[in-house]
């Protein structure tokens, strides 16, 4: 009876598990803030660009949510994960900083923390400093006494200048902004870690502080000057940070705001300031609407002398051969695959170090560089020295990369390698070993075809020539009496 | 052939010692005196070397086929000078058999000539062609092989 219960136990979960569609978007809150009255408007923005379901849950009630499979945690069981401020200790029964970590390095597992003066989760605290992102504590809030909002006396709610403090000066994931616009803010800052993998968006203004004022209150004697030489402060001036987005190595997203103020529908609506498309902008990035790249198709081959050589259509790669690699890449943008145009895409080709270091070009459609879909190739034999691969079943978005280059002069197992890793796109990662082999005897060149090379011929041709006539003059030449000896002797 | 030079120069060399002595001051004197010396020698080489020759025509056959691989191999030298080195076991395979042919040919010169007759008593002239001729033709086949 306890076995039959225990297997209803393990079924009843994994129908759970399957149920659960991993379209659902999670939204992680504690009740503290009124999300569906308070945050319509960034809510509508997330519905338009991602058709997801939103799903409430409120960590206080759940006793046993789960983000991850329990089968190696390899399995999201949630499509994107939104957590709102939260002010109490924990994230509910079960969940852990172990499991938005797992959540995150587990494909697509995009997570974004909105953060407040008000929030103390050490689990999702936890979790943000694992990936080198120091929140300040609850209850310090950042001020500044020179770009806060009119009637403001606490100088807690300010208008920070985009100028200056937008880091994403490229515009790579911030996309086209005015210098002269401003954002509101209020909430807390974030101490980073150097970790490279880290992306600062936003930083607070030279002028700006991170305290605690309900410190400062048992203190009024003092001014702000000497108590902000105390250790009594989160961090100074640009050491803050406001808005910071993560991505890691298998290409999730992590992104963390300071304020919860900062999307909320109050801040959206007042229009001078441009908060809604710069929250736009990172919600597009964090959950993979933009800035994601792909390669549609990897191939390469010798040039079409040595390919189509019936000959050599079985062979391998061998030392000097002359090869052409070619790379499709494609960027998900606006809702659509389209062509990722880049100067700084580099293929290695690599056997321990790299014998190459190659920029690969970009060729435009019409060109004359070889690929799959020429006719010449397109009746050709797979084999050793021809390989190409199609990652998408549409490659007419993408954009032609293409490297000619001459096989170094050393045998051995190499590999191309492409390994392009820009900052705020993910990453692209492909490798092919080959076999390169030496020369066969046969396949060096002969001395006869060699033009220098006939003076030597004819020399040693001479040299034999004359020593035959040498030695039938030597041989056959009388009147000397060495030859008369040596008849004596025989 | 050497053996023959050398007691000749080094005789000339006290007489131009003894010159620069007697007229000392005097450059033009001195190289006029080391030139003449010189240029006699240098006949006298000469005209012994071919007055050994006159009874052996052989010898002089030896000889010429000797000068004549002096020149393939210079020339070949200065061919690669001027070209560059590029198919160098070409280079290497004409050169060694020039060179090696010389060295072959220079040794059947000595055990044949009847200067040395007694340095290689157990060695007739038939013996030392053929060794010679066995000799060239492994050379021959060797060079043939290294040209590629």
């Amino acid at each position: 009876m306890k076995l039959l219960r225990c297997f209803l136990l393990v079924f009843i979960q994994v129908v759970y598990v399957l149920a659960s569609s991993i379209d659902e978007t999670l939204v992680l809150h504690d009740g503290s803030i009124n999300i569906e009255n308070d945050y319509t408007l960034f809510l509508q923005d997330y519905s338009k660009y991602f058709k997801s379901t939103l799903v409430y849950k409120n960590v206080k009630d759940e006793k046993s949510l789960k983000i991850v499979s329990d089968v190696n945690s390899e399995e999201n069981l949630y499509k994107n994960i939104i957590i709102f401020p939260i002010t109490g200790r924990g994230l509910g029964k079960k969940l852990t900083s172990a499991d938005l970590l797992k959540f995150s390095n587990n494909a697509n597992g995009n997570i974004m923390v909105i953060d407040g003066d008000k929030s103390a989760s050490d689990e999702v605290r936890v979790f943000l400093n694992q990936l080198g992102i120091y929140p300040s504590p609850k209850q310090y809030k950042l001020h500044d006494h020179f770009n806060f909002v009119e009637g403001n006396e606490a100088h807690d709610v300010l208008s920070i200048p985009i100028e200056g403090n937008l880091l994403d000066e490229s515009n790579v994931i911030i996309g086209e902004t005015l210098k002269t616009d401003d954002i509101l803010y209020s909430g807390s800052s974030a101490l980073l870690s150097n970790n490279n993998l880290l992306i600062p968006i936003l930083s607070a203004p030279k002028t700006s502080f991170n305290y605690n004022p309900k410190k400062l209150d048992k203190k009024s004697t003092e001014d702000d000057a000497k108590y902000l030489n105390d250790v009594n402060y989160w961090a100074l001036g640009n050491q803050n940070y406001l808005i910071v987005a993560f991505q890691n190595l298998v290409n999730s997203r992590v992104s963390w705001v300071g304020s919860s103020d900062f999307l909320s529908d109050a801040s959206y609506k007042q229009s001078n300031y441009k908060n809604e498309k710069i929250f736009n902008d990172l919600l597009k990035w964090t959950f993979g609407e933009k800035n994601v790249l792909r390669i549609d198709y990897v191939e390469f081959f010798k040039t079409p002398e040595n390919t189509f050589n019936p000959k050599l259509l079985k062979d391998t790669f061998k030392v000097k051969d002359e090869v052409i690699y070619n790379l499709g890449v494609s960027e998900y943008r606006g809702g659509e695959w389209v062509p990722y145009q880049a100067d700084d895409i580099q293929l290695e080709f690599t056997m321990l170090d790299p014998y190459y270091r190659l920029n690969l070009v970009p060729v435009s459609d019409d060109s004359p560089v070889l690929s799959f879909n020429s006719p010449e190739l397109s009746t050709a034999e797979p084999n050793t020295t021809f390989f190409s691969k199609k990652f998408s079943d549409d490659v007419s978005s993408s954009k032609f990369y293409s490297a000619k280059f001459v096989l170094p002069d050393q045998h051995g197992m190499f590999k191309y390698l492409v390994d392009y890793k820009k900052s705020g796109y993910s990453f692209l990662f492909s490798e092919n070993i080959i076999t390169l082999r030496n020369l066969a005897f046969d396949e060096y060149i002969k001395s006869s075809q060699i033009v220098n090379s006939w003076v030597y011929l004819s020399a040693i041709v001479t040299m034999i020539g004359g020593w035959l006539v040498f030695l039938v003059l030597f041989l056959f030449s009388s009147e000397s009496k060495k030859t008369t000896i040596t008849k004596k002797n025989n | 052939m050497k053996p023959k030079t050398q007691p000749k120069k080094v005789a000339s060399k006290p007489s131009v010692a003894s010159a620069a002595a007697a007229a000392s001051g005097s450059n033009s004197s001195i190289n006029s005196h080391f030139i003449k010396d010189l240029s006699s020698s240098v006949v006298n080489t000469f005209t012994n070397y071919f007055k050994t020759l006159q009874s052996s025509p052989k010898l002089l056959l030896i000889d010429t086929f000797c000068l004549f691989l002096v020149l393939l191999g210079a020339i070949q030298f200065l061919f690669v000078l001027v070209a560059g080195n590029f198919p160098f076991n070409a280079f290497l395979s004409g050169f060694i058999g020039a060179v090696g042919q010389f060295v072959l040919t220079i040794s059947l010169r000595l055990q044949y000539s009847d200067a040395n007759r007694d340095k290689f008593k157990g060695i007739t002239a038939e013996r030392a062609i053929g060794d010679y001729i066995f000799a060239s033709l492994i050379l021959h086949f060797i060079v043939y092989h290294f040209i590629n």
